[in-house]
């Protein structure tokens, strides 16, 4: 068997539940032992790889159950296996996956969940860079104001859903949860950002939503705002502004 | 909206923040990041258990049995609810 079949014959072995081929076994070290060697580190690779999704996923760990999650988690890792050395954002395409699982198909929730949960970590290790500086802004007459493109936080994620579903993450963050959400109660607009050292999640307004994404594809500041109280005619930019004008939220210019 | 009523709304707001922005106060912005802090419990070499057996004797993942289990809090969320009550 040439190095490329050896490899690939390992691999395809390693996502299967059932037994390896005798093929593969026969290039193994042959001891008697050559099985239970590979059921080891096979064993290992699932669970492992399922604990780190785990980790990626503690909310949606908590809200199907430890024993629902490992069953997933196993038949992911068989499905999308890492395709990278490093685990720290392993765990992509979970939330399609969730959505494709028939027994879950009425926990519409879960996959935007499962997203908030990703944009987390994604966020966590996201570049850092320097804040727009109140002098930069000084140093411009007030009626330019409008023309300016504030960059947002490379880290940041607008996350819209049509669940609750920063209640439902915020709920899961507390060690007992007991507050009862209602599926009613979305929509729900998220900001996922780190400004410095910390991932903050916001619920943000359909308007604030709006002026992030507006101005995230870069547009200028007036046709951002415009934007957004077409859609939110209360947006109130001045209470935004003195938020988040200069706590992170948007790149040096 | 008209062009005047947004350059004036615009730069009212950026002119308030600036007013409202504490100057000479460290921000989120200055507090330092140390390189290659992972999350807690989360560095890309899962091999530390993985050396051992530990997955082995825990979990028995060779199972593919379809039998899900929901036992999580997902019953604290109504409306939408467990398939099966």
């Amino acid at each position: 068997m040439s190095l490329a079949d050896l490899q690939r014959s390992f691999c395809d072995a390693l996502r299967s539940p059932n037994a390896p081929p005798d093929a593969l076994l026969d290039e193994l070290l042959e001891d008697g032992l050559a099985l239970q060697r590979f059921n080891v580190y096979r064993n290992n690779f699932i669970v492992l790889n399922g604990d780190a999704l785990a980790e990626m996923y503690p909310v949606i760990k908590r809200l199907i159950g430890d024993s629902a999650f490992r069953i997933l988690a196993t038949a992911y890792v068989r499905e999308y296996p890492p395709m990278e050395r490093a685990l720290l954002v392993y765990g992509k395409d979970f939330p399609n996956f969730l959505a494709s699982i028939p027994e879950l198909s009425e926990l519409h929730y879960l996959q935007d969940v499962a997203r908030l949960e990703y944009a987390w970590t994604v966020a966590y290790h996201a570049e850092d860079v320097d804040r727009l500086e109140e002098h930069q802004i000084t140093e411009l007459p007030a009626e330019k104001f409008e023309l300016l493109r504030l960059r947002p936080h490379p880290s940041m994620c607008l996350l819209h859903s049509e669940y609750p579903v920063y209640r439902i993450w915020e709920a899961n963050q507390s060690e007992d949860p007991e507050e009862v959400i209602s599926l009613d109660d979305g929509p729900s607009h998220v900001v996922i950002i780190r400004p410095g050292t910390r991932v903050e999640t916001r619920e943000a307004s359909i308007g604030a939503f709006t002026l992030f994404q507006r101005l995230g594809s870069g547009e200028t500041i007036g046709d951002a705002y415009n934007a957004a109280i077409q859609i939110e005619p209360a947006f109130n930019l001045e209470l935004f502004f003195s938020q988040h004008l200069f706590d992170g939220t948007f790149c040096s210019l | 909206m008209n062009k005047k009523a947004t350059t004036a709304i615009v730069a009212g707001a950026i002119t308030t923040a600036l007013a409202m922005s504490p100057i000479g106060v460290a921000s989120a912005g200055d507090s330092e990041k140390c390189f290659g802090v992972a999350k807690a419990g989360k560095n890309d070499c899962k091999a530390g258990p993985g050396t051992s057996c530990a997955g082995t004797s825990t979990t028995d993942a060779q199972g593919n049995a379809w039998m899900l289990v929901l036992k999580g809090t997902c019953e604290k969320i109504v409306g939408g609810s467990l398939a099966e009550k």
